[in-house]
């Protein structure tokens, strides 16, 4: 039983997804049930960990296609657990679970009766962010990539109205950024004839650099910009993230990019272990200049807009440019800074998008203007906004001033100094949009009308559940050097 | 063989390859950007079952009751063309099917909504609205 415990954090929310599909729309029922699920999946995702920290990376291969004795390739798809992995997959369900208990004072609102099928993409999109983070097959990569984002074009489409054309345009972007990954495997397939990473990346390191290997990085890389939203291919992403369901955006948002950030990472770092910051230097100063240029750019995009969802979709444009600069910057700092990057970054988008879905219910409107009097009818939401705020700042004892000093770090030393001033700068930037909100949300008190309940339950629980996703960035924060040193270092082999 | 017959393939993969990817950007109507992603996936279907091709070598079907285990028949892998390829783009279809798919719904709601699929007219009643 325990020696499946890989393959069961991806089955089991699969199955629950069928199932759920099956289930009347109850929203009683539907609650417990989803809930009871996802924190068994915890308990998975828990217990792999702990064994992947007893007795090191864990290799399963689906089905029994062990690897051909003679030559010892791998035959079939395996899935591997190292240490980071199993921390993202406790991370990927952590978040799910949350983000399930916040949605779900938004269903009668935005879902209604087709609650059941809305519920089983959710599970299925869970699957898949599971299997991205376990799978060690390159094409298996490619179809959980497309899983997921098929599972998230249903979902966003839930939301109606302007919502189907932001799925369309999404739709779009991403099967060809999916298909551009696929072509990139396909020529490194031509090359090594395999397409397990660990394999491949035996091929690769015993081969010449041929200007094949140079074109599928090329694609691979180009296909997952694409997914990460990274500037100038981001124009998909805030309007899919803003029309989608509250209940949607609250597990997309968090997980969807950082996932492709994961990616570039295993294509960097596990199948081109050193090979590219050698021989390809003017591109890593090229993506870090991308990357910064990014940076700017979704900070003043998310400055531009009045609606909170909005500017908390453009900050992930902003965001996902932090993390394509730190893994490009050939320093194994940047890595680091990159990956804890990525865990810091899923938590706070996680909170941000909390309050989104507390505001609406405390004050019925997202916009910059309905946040007034905020503070009175749920202080609690203000709290997650401004620790949420200081998070993305930069304040010293949260988890992202740990996450910017070790790119900054890496950044100085490797020499790549636009992406510390793009840093910098970024940092000002988040400093005026959260202090608008917040100005807003806490000196513009209203004057309550007769028989107008001032505070909505929903409100605050849903304002409590983000003060404590936000609060919980502090004890990443503060826990950040264990953090790095056992999850994180052992993984960067740069 | 000469240069262009053993390449061409590819000339042809990237040239519509090329076709799909303007097609899916390059298009106002909805209906014909799908059409253009369509054939922007069918090209790399296209490149991946090329890669299996072997000169002179045979479908990959193992003859029933050979007698022989697998490992006895690897040294004749030179005979059958690589399935392997065309395995994965069974997968790949079927992902391309799904996208479609969910593509058409997609087009389907936004007509209900705004009446037309031509993207200019959409955005101009949504900022008209």
């Amino acid at each position: 039983m325990s020696d499946q415990l890989i393959i069961l954090v991806i089955v089991w929310p699969l199955l629950t997804g069928v199932v759920t599909s099956l289930l009347p729309a109850n929203k009683r029922l539907m609650t417990l049930w989803g809930s009871l699920n996802l924190v068994a999946l915890n308990g998975l995702a828990a217990a792999l960990l702990l064994r992947v920290v007893s007795q090191g990376t864990l290799i399963y291969t689906v089905s029994g296609w062990n690897r051909d004795p003679a030559d010892a390739l791998s035959l079939g798809i395996e899935l591997k657990a190292n240490i980071f992995c199993g921390f993202l997959s406790c991370l990927i369900a952590a978040v799910a679970l949350v983000g399930f208990l916040g949605g779900v004072c938004t269903w009668d609102r935005q879902v209604g009766h087709r609650l059941p099928h809305f519920l089983a993409l959710f599970f299925l999109l869970v699957a898949a962010f599971q299997g991205l983070c376990l799978s060690n097959d390159a094409f298996n990569l490619y179809v959980m990539l497309e899983i997921s984002s098929l599972a998230t074009y249903g979902l966003i489409a839930f939301g109606g109205g302007r919502a189907y054309l932001a799925t369309f345009h999404y739709i779009v972007m991403g099967t060809i950024g999916a298909s551009f990954y696929l072509i990139g495997v396909g020529y490194l397939y031509i090359k090594t004839g395999t397409l397990n990473i660990t394999d491949l990346a035996d091929s690769i390191a015993s081969q010449q650099l041929s200007k094949a290997f140079v074109l599928a990085l090329a694609f691979l890389v180009t296909g997952l910009l694409l997914k990460m939203a990274v500037f100038p291919l981001h124009f998909w992403l805030p309007n899919a993230y803003t029309y989608a369901p509250d209940a949607t955006s609250v597990l997309v948002a968090p997980l969807s990019t950082k996932l492709a950030v994961f990616l570039m990472f295993r294509i960097l770092d596990d199948l081109f272990i050193g090979v590219i910051p050698k021989s390809l230097v003017s591109w890593s100063w090229a993506v870090v200049f991308l990357a910064s240029f990014g940076i700017l750019a979704g900070t003043s995009l998310s400055l531009a807009q009045r609606d909170l969802k909005k500017i908390f979709s453009c900050l992930i444009v902003a965001e996902a440019g932090y993390m394509l600069g730190g893994l490009w910057l050939s320093d194994s700092r940047g890595t680091i800074g990159a990956l804890f990057h990525l865990v810091n970054d899923a938590v706070a988008t996680l909170a941000l998008f909390l309050v989104v879905i507390a505001v609406q219910q405390s004050v019925g409107g997202r916009n910059l203007h309905d946040v007034k009097g905020l503070f009175q009818r749920s202080p609690l939401t203000v709290l997650a906004l401004i620790l949420v705020s200081f998070n993305l700042i930069g304040v010293p004892p949260s988890a992202g001033f740990f996450s910017k000093a070790t790119l900054l770090t890496g950044a100085v030393a490797s020499g790549h100094y636009q992406f510390v001033v793009a840093l910098l700068l970024a940092s000002l930037g988040n400093l005026v949009i959260f202090f608008r909100i917040i100005e807003v949300a806490y000196f513009n008190p209203i004057v309550a009308e007769e028989g107008e309940s001032a505070l909505s339950l929903d409100g605050q629980r849903a304002g409590a559940l983000a003060a404590a996703v936000a609060a919980s960035l502090y004890l990443i924060g503060l826990s950040s050097y264990n953090i790095m040193e056992t999850f994180i270092k052992p993984v960067v082999s740069l | 063989m000469s240069f262009f017959e053993s390449h061409f393939i590819y000339g042809f993969f990237v040239a519509l390859l090329m076709i799909g990817l303007y097609g899916a950007i390059a298009k106002v109507n909805l209906v014909k950007k799908l059409i253009g992603l369509s054939i922007f996936q069918t090209a790399i279907i296209l490149f991946y079952v090329s890669i299996g091709k072997k000169d002179g070598a045979d479908i990959p079907i193992l003859p029933y009751d050979h007698g022989h285990s697998g490992h006895m028949l690897a040294p004749m892998a030179e005979q059958y063309i690589n399935p392997v390829p065309h395995v994965l783009m069974l997968t790949a279809i079927v992902v391309g099917v799904a996208t479609v798919g969910v593509a058409l719904a997609v087009i389907q709601r936004i007509y209900a909504e705004y009446g037309t699929v031509e993207e200019d007219l959409i955005l101009e009643k949504i900022a008209n609205s």
